[in-house]
């Protein structure tokens, strides 16, 4: 559950020592025999660590292993349900990430330079690993008497790659870094994709038992194109250099924007209703965007003082009033988000351009606001036959990003009202926080899933994926909130006067200056709570929702036709277990880096 | 004024909202029959339990009871576990032995990036590819493990027990003074003074003592007995007035507090009116609990006949009735002449029932899903734990360091006086953190058949339906267990904190 | 000059998201009712005095609630797609109202959301292995649909231990496994107390987990609807795992009554209409011979097909369905046997002998005249 709220990143502590320019038997000399209580040590722990591997390297290829349990699965797996037909479209949506991410790691100029030696160990490292491995693998098959090819041939690569890491090691120039890290990576990565077009992986036959074959073309090929896209991108994007500045704002507009229009078109494919939004959806949004714009502009004078109050208490009338009569949705929603606005408008008040900015930032909320309505409204294209378009890693994906996005406003109000001097309000804050947090997430995603229904009105309901989003939220919420708190608390007594100084409403004070900072302090906690919300959607299994650990766990095992899997359970799960790893381990690293580069904790 | 008036309009909104709510609650359980109660805590729950103080309760409380030990049982376990394998990993990577070291690292970066879900299926299909076993293995064994579990040799107390601890607690209150007195000793001569050696030592030799000495105490029996019958012979209403009162001093203790703080030489100064709804609410909310007190134990409930009480009694006189077992239960065991404090048993096979090979009912037998549990959280929490440890080694200056070797303290004193205490300040508040952790993340042995409390809850809830109340008393649970272990970090905080100048 | 380059992105982004949209020429946009009362994440359930038939036809599919992962009667296959025994009376029932037997929306459903799924109107009928018992039918809200499967809770052992005849007073001092339902582990504790028998009852969350304790011998015993045990032993025995005579399955006649089949929401007599046909159609076409291949023949020949199948077919268009509705039921799922043969052979359950067995066979399966 949410442990990584208190994580403690230490790793720069360490610099590499020094090596001494001797050979392994001095290395070995130093860091293993030291000492009588060192050699003991080691020979310990290096006969415990030959053991574990021995035996996991021989439960893995041992003979009965059913890994094609996972290959048949593979599809399953990541996107569960969605039509194999429409794929591209899932493929599209990677082209979109992976593009912003790589505009993103040029603009902000990502990376460093390693020395040639740095990449030199870590490939060392790699190759002697990998022959460690694989030369475990061929004494299994050997003494199993079955075919040692592909543990001679892992043993091979290994020893080539270990070879090129000492190669690259040698030579006095070879500590001056000047190696892009990037490139690294994408050579890194490379090497993956190129598996993909060599490696054959056990796949089931009809009736029974299990061969090698090549990874489908289905799969290779668009993850090999992904690899093409994101470098070219990169590449592209890296000839920016100088303006970066210019594009870091659309890009972070371009990053919120694109989570719901992958979901909602891309993947979705809504079947928009034109004639409802010609005679419904264009005339509101355009009379809200335009009338509300005006209003916007009224209000955001600082002449005008507190009048931004009094009409968006106006409109929160209209907006309670509107439920009492039957009108179309979007319009409760636009009145609710005109009542926010007019609320914070004394914040943002200011010369003509500032209001001129707030009534077009108005003007454009309301357009997407009213787009994504008509989105949601719509039918989906896509038919599936398990109802949801979600499922598998895709929907392990979403359900952390809609749960971050959900709960991080709420943190932020929550924080703001447990350090605010109002008395209800904390009050308030404080038992949310103590009560979420002080009950497990299992027990609050029950009451999502058992107790919900009591609590809505006949004939609503809300669909599973939902509120699991809803619960995780809520949960996580909290324990941001907490995190958040740390970071309003470490801001200096001085902060406050200033802005008190410069005559600063507590709201114009908060909005920009207390709260940048704190949340700019807490970046590294905040990254904590993400892989922690992360990990922590695997629960939505015990509430049957078809996640990635779920599919792995319940539904592989339970496969009767046209493969036979009944029973197959620790592959998938050991399957799930590696991917879970990878996943999180890059974003622990990613915070890490992120946490270096911005300096934090170094004061 | 402003700020008042939105934060009334504010929880006026949120009532409003609840009451909304709770009527469309009322005529949804209305339009589907459903009633919810608290009848489901004293019938019989219809299920047994795998494992627990009772395998066939014989209510729904008694039931939830076992899944609340249960759980207690693998959280104590686990924060014992955790904090010495987090320990020990912590250290590790802290030591210059290159697969020491490196061990250390993997440990944290594989456990940590993996979801504790996973890892609990994995431990227990793990245990669930040992062997079996058959008739052909009754007997005895020093240890035993299986995919039935692992059988380990177990101590009991015995007969002689309680009377055998009398004599350890006169050995503790001893221990306590016989360390301030070293430690004022050390203050005073500034020789080491070995003060925790020699506190530890007088425990030793009192429980030593009491090992022979220990039926000595066999008339403090007649204490319990006269305590017993005072507990019985109190009114029971006097009970209730007496924990309601102990709430009011409670809050009156916090408020008098409270001013203490705010006292300076110079008065009280200008109090705010989040300083004025501070006292208001802490007075009120004492006074709403112990009402709330007096006014359940006047309720009347109906107890299954067989004990002392039967039919229709109130709350007060069940809390007379246990606070009477209370002492009832010492003044058994002190009776008679005692035997040895403890028994040793080891585990066993035996053939049960219809011919099934089973562990002994006395061994102590870890279960599978007691084990995925277990052995799932502690590992995940040490991996944290560890990180903690090392960010507070590490926190504490070189210079404290330098400064010890500088006036002359050997490598182990300064470790034991000048880093560990420094950095164990450090380390507690996260420390607490990963034991709530730890607490909660129990919660997900319902997935491997544990009988914690959300699972036994779970069950109890597809049976009778209650899932409402089932899920309050969850929190209610859950919530007392928090606040409980963050209250006792919280004390051993503010008693190693700093004194500020 | 860097901005154009930006908004060039940002119009990229645009075209490919209404590249992907569809347009509505060819469909009919959603009737404006559920858009003004549909909140964003919210499925609209039908209002008042509104058919359930006429929301299935309104929207084109049907939403059909399914367990998703229980051998042979609903599993996810490696495409995504749902089959099984429930799987297939749920396209049986799209066939009938919808004419296509692939119009359908599968909700995989826990034990315990299943019922509120309905009541809320999230799914339009429950197929989800859901008993008949007297407190869902009266309390919950619920109606059932004649049952599709009889199934009752056995137990499974080892032959070292158990025979066919062995009872549940055999199982003295057992540790038995189950998976988490409503009545399963309530049925065996009391059947056990009844017996005079200790056991210890190891409660996991799904079946596949309790057959896996029972392999690795961690449970004695492992008890479920017999459908579950069969199905299990008969895979087990194919894949060479065990001999058909290692483990048995036992007492004959169950410890408990499990009639399984589709549920729906009380008091819409023209929905429940609808499916209560449904599944009699399948079963009356078993009972002629009828079967996919061979439903056009036979409808030249025997009168009640005809009138069943079409022909006339005034009674389905009385019931709001098209005349043609059950020879679709036939021709794209098929008859009870197809159903049950196609998902059920397969691990180890026959009709034969069974309480699924035809009437006329000794079984219950019996259905009432069309006419």
């Amino acid at each position: 559950m949410s442990d990584d709220t208190f994580v403690v990143h230490t790793e720069e502590a360490e610099l590499p020592p020094e090596p001494p320019p001797h050979g392994p038997m001095v290395w070995a000399r130093t860091n293993l025999f030291s000492s009588v209580t060192n050699t003991i040590l080691s020979v310990v722990f290096g006969g415990i660590t030959l053991l574990f591997f021995w035996n996991m390297v021989g439960f893995i290829i041992g003979e009965d292993r059913r890994w094609d349990a996972v290959t048949a699965n593979m599809r399953l797996l990541m996107v569960q349900a969605y039509p194999q037909e429409q794929s591209v479209r899932i493929w599209l949506s990677l082209a979109i990430i992976l593009v912003l991410a790589m505009a993103t790691l040029a603009v902000w100029g990502a990376g460093t330079r390693l020395s040639r030696y740095a990449v030199g160990t870590t490939l060392m490292t790699a190759g002697a690993f990998l022959s460690f491995l694989s030369l475990i693998a061929t004494l299994h098959l050997v003494l199993d008497s079955r075919t040692a090819v592909w543990g001679l041939g892992g043993l091979v690569v290994g020893l080539v790659l270990a070879g090129v890491g000492y190669q690259m090691r040698q030579g006095e120039e070879s500590k001056v870094p000047q190696i892009p890290s990037l490139m690294v990576t994408a050579v890194a990565l490379a090497v993956p994709i190129a598996a993909f077009w060599v490696i054959q992986v056990p796949t089931p036959i009809l009736g029974g038992g299990q061969e090698l074959a090549p990874v489908a073309l289905s799969t290779k090929l668009p993850l090999t194109i992904l690899y093409l896209i994101a470098v070219v991108s990169y590449l592209v994007a890296d000839r920016t250099i100088g303006e970066q500045e210019r594009f870091r704002g659309p890009l972070v507009a371009l990053w919120v924007l694109s989570f719901p229009v992958i979901v909602m078109v891309i993947l979705r494919d809504p079947i928009i209703p034109y004639d409802l939004v010609t005679s419904t959806y264009l005339p509101i949004g355009a009379a809200f965007a335009i009338v509300g714009a005006v209003v916007m502009w009224f209000v955001a004078d600082p002449t005008k003082k507190e009048a931004g109050l009094g009409v968006g208490a106006l409109i929160f009338v209209l907006f309670l009033l509107s439920w009492a009569i039957s009108v179309v949705m979007v319009v409760r929603i636009l009145l609710l988000m005109g009542a926010l606005f007019a609320l914070s408008a004394p914040t943002f008040a200011g010369e003509q351009r500032a209001r001129l900015r707030y009534a077009g930032v108005w003007f454009v909320s309301v357009v997407l606001v009213t787009y994504f309505v008509v989105l949601v409204v719509a039918e989906s294209s896509i038919r599936s036959e398990s109802g949801s378009f979600l499922g598998g890693l895709m929907l392990t994906f979403p359900l952390a990003i809609a749960g971050m996005a959900l709960s991080f406003p709420l943190g932020v109000l929550l924080a703001l009202g447990r350090t605010s001097t109002m008395p209800i309000f904390r009050l308030l804050s404080t038992a949310y926080i103590e009560v979420v947090r002080g009950v497990p997430l299992i027990t609050w995603l029950l009451v999502a899933f058992v107790l919900l229904p009591f609590f809505l009105p006949p004939g609503v309901g809300i669909q599973g994926v939902v509120r699991a989003i809803f619960a995780v939220a809520f949960f996580s919420a909290a324990y941001l909130a907490e995190n958040i708190r740390g970071g309003l608390q470490s801001i200096g007594k001085g902060q406050y006067e200033a802005a008190k100084a410069l005559g600063m409403t507590t709201v114009q004070m908060t909005v920009f200056i207390t709260l940048p900072q704190a949340l700019r302090a807490v970046i590294p906690a905040l990254v904590g709570q993400v892989i922690a919300l992360f990990k922590d959607t695997s629960l939505v299994t015990i509430v049957g929702l078809f996640d990635f650990l779920h599919i792995a766990r319940a539904v592989i095992p339970n496969q009767s036709q046209p493969f036979n899997f009944i029973g197959v359970l620790r592959e998938p799960l050991l399957f799930a277990a590696l991917v879970y790893w990878i996943i999180t381990f890059s974003m622990s690293r990613a915070s890490l880096r992120l946490e270096r580069k911005l300096g934090l904790g170094e004061r | 004024m402003l700020k008042w008036v939105a934060q009334l309009a504010f929880l006026a909104f949120l009532i409003a909202v609840v009451v909304i709510v709770g009527r469309v609650v009322a005529s949804n359980l209305s339009n589907r029959g459903i009633n919810f109660g608290w009848q489901w805590l004293s019938d019989p729950p219809g299920f047994s339990i795998r494992e627990g103080i009772d395998t066939t309760p014989d209510s729904g409380a008694r039931a939830l009871l076992v899944g609340i030990v249960n759980m207690l049982r693998v959280t104590v376990a686990g924060i014992i576990f955790a904090t010495i394998i987090g320990t020990v990993i912590g250290i590790a990577r802290l030591s210059n032995n290159w697969i020491v070291n490196k061990i250390g690292t993997a440990y944290i970066e594989t456990i940590r990036n993996i979801p504790l879900l996973v890892q609990i299926f994995f431990w227990q299909a793990l245990m669930l590819s040992l062997k079996t076993f058959g008739e052909e293995d009754v007997g005895s064994y020093f240890t035993h493990s299986s995919v039935k579990g692992i059988a380990l040799p177990g101590i009991f107390p015995s007969d002689g027990f309680w009377q055998w601890m009398v004599f350890v607690v006169i050995g503790l209150v001893a221990a306590r003074y016989v360390f301030r007195w070293r430690s004022r000793l050390m203050e005073e001569t500034g020789n080491e003074s070995y003060a925790l050696t020699s506190a530890i030592g007088t425990v030793l030799v009192f429980a030593a003592l009491g090992w022979f000495l220990h039926p000595l105490f066999g008339w403090m029996s007649a204490i319990w007995g006269a305590l017993e019958g005072l507990a019985r012979g109190i009114p029971a209403p006097l009970y209730s007035w007496a924990i309601a009162l102990a709430i009011v001093a409670g809050a009156a203790w916090w408020i008098r507090g409270f001013f203490e703080a705010r006292k300076t030489p110079a008065g009280y100064g200008k109090f705010t009116d989040d300083d004025i709804f501070r006292v208001a609410f802490a007075a009120l909310s004492g006074l709403v609990i112990a009402g709330f007190v007096i006014w359940l134990s006047s309720r009347v409930v109906q107890v299954p006949s067989g004990g002392s009480l039967e039919g229709d009694v109130t709350i007060a006189e069940l809390i007379r009735l246990g606070a009477g077992n209370f002492w009832n239960f010492f003044e058994n065991k002190f009776h008679g002449s005692a035997g040895s404090p403890f028994a040793f048993e080891l585990p066993s096979i035996e053939l049960r029932g219809a011919g099934f090979a089973q562990y002994g009912s006395e061994s102590i037998v870890i279960t599978v899903p007691f084990f995925a549990v277990f052995v799932g959280v502690t590992v995940y929490t040490a991996a944290f734990i560890a990180e903690v440890v090392r960010a507070g080694i590490l926190a504490v200056p070189r210079g404290q360091t330098e400064a010890a070797s500088a006036i002359g303290l050997k490598r182990s004193q300064y470790l034991r006086l000048i880093i560990l205490p420094q950095a164990f300040r450090i380390i507690l508040p996260p420390m607490g953190n990963q034991y709530l952790n730890l607490a909660k993340n129990t919660s997900l042995g319902t997935a491997v058949a544990y009988a914690e409390v959300v699972a036994v809850g779970f069950t109890l809830s597809n049976q009778t339906g209650q899932s409402l109340p089932i899920v309050l008393t969850w929190m209610v649970f859950y919530l007392t267990v928090s606040l409980s272990i963050s209250a006792v970090v919280n004390y051993y905080n503010r008693k190693l904190a700093l004194v500020e100048r | 000059m860097k901005f154009q380059r930006f908004a060039a992105m940002l119009a990229v982004l645009a075209l490919i998201a209404a590249a992907c949209g569809g347009t509505a020429d060819d469909t009919t946009p959603p009737d404006d009712s559920s858009v003004t009362t549909t909140a964003a994440p919210v499925d609209a359930g039908q209002t008042d005095g509104e058919s359930t038939l006429d929301v299935v036809k309104n929207r084109g599919t049907l939403r059909c609630g399914v367990s998703g992962s229980a051998v042979a009667f609903s599993e996810t296959q490696p495409d995504g797609s749902v089959t099984g025994f429930d799987a297939d009376f749920c396209r049986a029932l799209a066939a009938a109202v919808l004419g296509d037997a692939n119009a359908i929306e599968f909700r995989a459903l826990t034990a315990q959301e299943r019922f509120d799924a309905l009541s809320s109107g999230e799914i339009d009928v429950l197929m989800r292995n859901t008993t008949w018992t007297q407190s869902r039918d009266t309390e919950v809200g619920m109606d059932f649909a004649p049952t599709t499967y009889y199934d009752g809770q056995q137990l499974m052992g080892r032959s070292e231990q158990f025979s066919a005849s062995s009872t549940l007073a055999d199982v003295d001092g057992a540790i038995l496994c189950t998976n988490a339902g409503t009545t399963t582990e309530k049925n065996i504790t009391e059947g056990a107390q009844v017996a005079g028998a200790t056991i210890q009852l190891e409660t996991v969350e799904t079946f596949p987990e309790a057959m896996e304790k029972f392999k690795a011998g961690t449970c004695d015993l492992v008890t479920t609807d017999g459908s579950g045990l069969v199905g299990n032993k008969a895979t087990a025995v194919r894949d060479g795992e065990i001999t058909e005579d290692e483990w048995v399955i036992f007492p004959t006649a169950p410890i408990s009554k499990e009639p399984l089949g589709p549920v729906y929401r009380q008091n819409d007599s023209t929905w429940a209409d609808v499916v209560n046909w449904t599944v009699y159609a399948t079963i009356i076409a078993d009972e002629k011979g009828i079967t996919q291949a061979n439903v056009e023949e036979m409808m030249e020949v025997d009168p009640e097909a005809a009138r069943l199948f079409g022909g006339e077919g005034e009674l389905q268009t009385a019931m709001g369905l098209d005349a043609e509705a059950f020879l679709n039921v036939i021709k794209q799922v098929g008859s009870y046997t197809d159903i049950y043969n196609r998902n059920l052979n397969p691990v180890g359950l026959f009709r034969e002998g069974s309480f699924n067995a035809p009437f006329n066979q000794g079984g219950l399966i019996y259905a009432p005249p069309a006419r």
